[in-house]
């Protein structure tokens, strides 16, 4: 069995790089702790900056451990997907709880557009992880909104949903864009948080079939005000 | 009672709730995300038998449960267990939980699912919309699990068409649902057609494994092997159809293959008793018997404290050391039986005598076989309706091995007359006959048997033409006294009953009698294509009672 994965990257990298990147939400995670005992009387801002600060260190390791499992997985063959008809509409709902309190804390909006009889057949678990994902990249960029949209995406073979992640924030660089586009996923220093979590996305997506027709994700600068967007498509 | 979907903000006031998890942290924090949510009568149980034992004092509304459990039964076997017994109604819901989203394909699409499956970690936001949804969509489901728990299957499936047409956002799960009542109707053919237009839109795991099931139900076992040898490829782990392929197989004489299959299954999933045992079946069959004294070791062991272990079990093992000529530890099995069911029923006594003849008989303890062989048949003629007809065969199997010719003649009797319809059953009886020499009396006793069988369904059924629907209700009622099992009587029973009330008018005693029979051969194994015409008979005359 190779020890690359299908996209050209060492699985040691991608481990090592996940491992450094762990630490750091570790460390983070105890300091915090740390403060929160020391000054029980501190003023209602900070308790709120370092509750924040918890929940999104909490959710960025179990995202890596996810994505660290996942593309494990494929690599060795083993990635299967549980697989089930989900209304997309709550996925959304769930990942819009997940990542609400952040963005709102960053006076950022968070909308939501989707029909609510949209029905993806999908791994949600796998799919909140792509989703989240792109939720933590908006969360970094954007500057006032965030939208989650979801809409029916038709193919040969039958229906499927596009899921998307729009922000109002510079847009996606246009390196990072070209590296995509070729089908580098890890671009920069070998596999950073942005990369490895592409990676991750573009697999999951790939994974989900029906009908010869494969899922796929597709970055571009079409958000709002040509901020970034992030679009993954079910079949 | 799931909340009413009303404007009143959601909550979970009044609704008993049950965590199970084995960390006492866990525990509080899952108590913890269901206070803010409202709740007010949460009990919380350690371990599996703890669990179990709290359904049984009060049936939960919501139960979550870890699928880890530490060393006792996991949360899989809770489940399986409560909806066994009764405890789970169709309103109240099961949330297993777990670390990875695995699990669900490993143990997902068998018999017994639960609700929902939720991953650690979640937060409270998430689990309380994840709640709020499952009892909307339980109240969406609700009059298609009536239909199909009352055994009104053409009903269930026309609710579901109807649900389909009206746009209803669940779309594949009201097909699934609809490919389940199909084949509890045992109406195959048209269940083929579903899943087969279901796969033409989608290639969904449950209607690759349904499309294997009901081409096994028609007897087209290269097709139903095809059919889930693809619905594994590329899942390796998705047992349930692991289970149906290794079926197929040993329907299909390759007893190789099923063992096989069933050894990648059990792998996957080691603490189902019913796969371990058919694994076990399969290596013995196979010659292979230290396969087979490691199933059946695994079935004793879980089985201690499950209800899906039976005395039967020990013979069973004990069957496989007399095969390796073991009889020392064959014999010790006996007393290791009687003291895992100290306080047995006339069931379980009976299964006990059952092994303990066998099990003498096989290590040449000729007397005391034939004691226990004695006490077995008192056992039998006192409670008939004790041993099913498995057992019933197994039984005469070592009848005729202690060359109780009479005994044996008896028991496949009774076997063959409840069962005159059935070939496989039949083909079974030949067998014996001719391992005991008497293959040309056997033939007779078959015949005259079903001959016996055939002419009295044919009186009643003639009585019934001629208009005496009395006399032939009274006939049929009382050969299903003796013969609860026969599905012709049965079915007969039920359509001269039907027939009286369209004559004489509809009354509720004579309507519940009549679902009490089609009900009791809802299960039998013969596929038989009145069944559901006189289901869909009895509804209409449950309408027009009103």
């Amino acid at each position: 069995m190779s020890t690359r994965a299908a996209d050209g990257l060492e699985l040691s990298t991608v481990l090592a790089s996940s491992i450094h990147d762990m630490k750091n939400s570790l460390s983070l995670v105890l300091q915090t702790v740390d403060a929160l005992d020391e000054s029980a009387e501190a003023p209602v801002a900070t308790r709120r900056q370092r509750y924040h600060s918890l929940r999104h260190e909490a959710l960025r390791l179990n995202r890596q451990l996810l994505q660290l499992l996942t593309l494990y997985r494929a690599q060795e063959q083993r990635l299967t997907l549980a697989s089930e008809e989900y209304p997309v509409a709550d996925l959304l709902e769930d990942c819009a709880l997940e990542y609400g309190p952040a963005l709102a804390d960053r006076g950022i909006e968070i909308s939501r557009d989707c029909a609510p009889d949209l029905m993806a057949c999908c791994d949600p678990d796998l799919i909140a992880g792509v989703i989240g994902n792109a939720l933590n990249n908006a969360l970094r960029f954007a500057r006032r909104r965030v939208c989650l949209a979801a809409g029916s995406w038709t193919y040969a073979g039958g229906n499927g949903a596009c899921l998307s992640v729009s922000d109002d924030g510079p847009g996606f660089p246009e390196a990072t864009l070209k590296a995509l586009r070729e089908g580098r996923h890890a671009a920069g220093e070998g596999a950073s948080d942005t990369g490895l979590g592409l990676l991750f996305c573009a697999r999951v997506a790939a994974e989900h079939r029906n009908r010869g027709q494969s899922g796929r994700i597709v970055c571009d600068n079409g958000g709002l005000a040509g901020g970034g967007r992030f679009r993954l498509y079910l079949p | 009672m799931p909340a009413p979907l009303t404007d009143k903000p959601w909550s979970l006031k009044g609704l008993h709730i049950l965590i199970v998890d084995d960390y006492a942290q866990l525990r509080s924090m899952l108590r913890e995300m269901l206070l803010a949510s409202g709740a007010d009568d949460i009990v919380a149980a350690r371990n599996g038998e703890d669990a179990l034992a709290a359904m049984a004092e009060q049936k939960p509304d919501i139960v979550l449960c870890d699928y880890h459990l530490g060393d006792g039964k996991d949360g899989q076997q809770v489940l399986e267990e409560a909806r066994e017994h009764d405890w789970l109604p169709y309103s109240s819901i099961f949330i297993l939980i777990s670390a990875e989203n695995t699990v669900k394909m490993v143990m997902g699409v068998v018999e017994h699912e639960p609700d929902a499956y939720l991953t650690k970690p979640f937060t409270r936001g998430v689990l309380q919309a994840r709640l709020r949804r499952l009892q909307e969509k339980k109240a969406r489901f609700a009059g298609i699990a009536r239909a199909v728990e009352r055994g009104e299957y053409l009903k269930a499936c026309a609710l579901c068409d109807e649900a389909v047409k009206q746009g209803d956002r669940y779309q594949f799960d009201l097909m699934r649902l609809k490919g389940d009542a199909l084949q509890r109707a045992r109406d195959y053919v048209a269940a083929e057609a579903h899943y087969r237009a279901v796969l033409e839109q989608r290639e969904l795991s449950w209607a690759q494994l349904g499309l294997g099931q009901v081409l096994y139900h028609q007897q087209r076992h290269a097709e139903a092997i095809e059919v889930l040898q693809q619905a594994i490829e590329g899942r390796a782990n998705f047992v349930a159809a692991h289970d149906w392929l290794a079926r197929a197989q040993q329907a299909a004489g390759d007893w190789t293959a099923s063992e096989a299959t069933l050894n990648q299954a059990v792998e996957l999933s080691p603490k189902n008793l019913r796969r371990q045992k058919a694994l076990g079946r399969a290596a013995i069959k196979n010659g292979h018997l230290a396969a087979a004294e490691t199933a059946f070791r695994t079935v004793l062991r879980e089985g201690r404290h499950s209800i899906f272990g039976a005395p039967a079990d020990y013979g069973e093992l004990a069957e496989v050391y007399l095969q390796a000529d073991n009889a020392t530890e064959a014999g010790k099995l006996l007393g290791r039986m009687r003291r895992a069911y100290p306080e047995a029923d006339s069931s379980a006594e009976l299964q006990m005598a059952i092994v303990e003849g066998q099990v003498h008989t096989g290590m040449g303890n000729k007397e005391q076989g034939a004691r226990a062989m004695k006490q077995a048949l008192a056992l039998f003629e006192q409670h008939p309706e004790a041993l099913n007809r498995e057992e019933a065969m197994s039984l005469a199997q070592t009848c005729v091995r202690l060359g109780q010719a009479d005994s044996a003649t008896a028991l496949i009797q009774h076997v063959v007359r409840a069962n005159h319809e059935d070939e496989a059953m039949l083909a079974r009886a030949r067998e014996l006959f001719a391992e005991a020499g008497m293959s040309e009396q056997g033939e007779e006793i078959i015949s005259a048997e079903r001959k016996a069988m055939i002419q009295l369904n044919n009186e009643a059924v003639i009585l019934a033409k001629k208009g005496q629907l009395r006399e032939s209700v009274s006939m049929l009622l009382k050969a299903a006294q003796v013969m609860p099992e026969n599905v012709a009587i049965n079915l007969n029973a039920a359509q001269s009953m039907l027939m009286l009330m369209k004559q004489d008018g509809a009354n509720w005693p004579l309507l519940r009698q009549v679902q009490d029979m089609l009900r009791r051969v809802s299960g039998a194994a013969a596929s038989n294509e009145r069944y559901p015409k006189l289901l869909a008979m009895a509804q209409s005359v449950e309408r027009s009672l009103g």
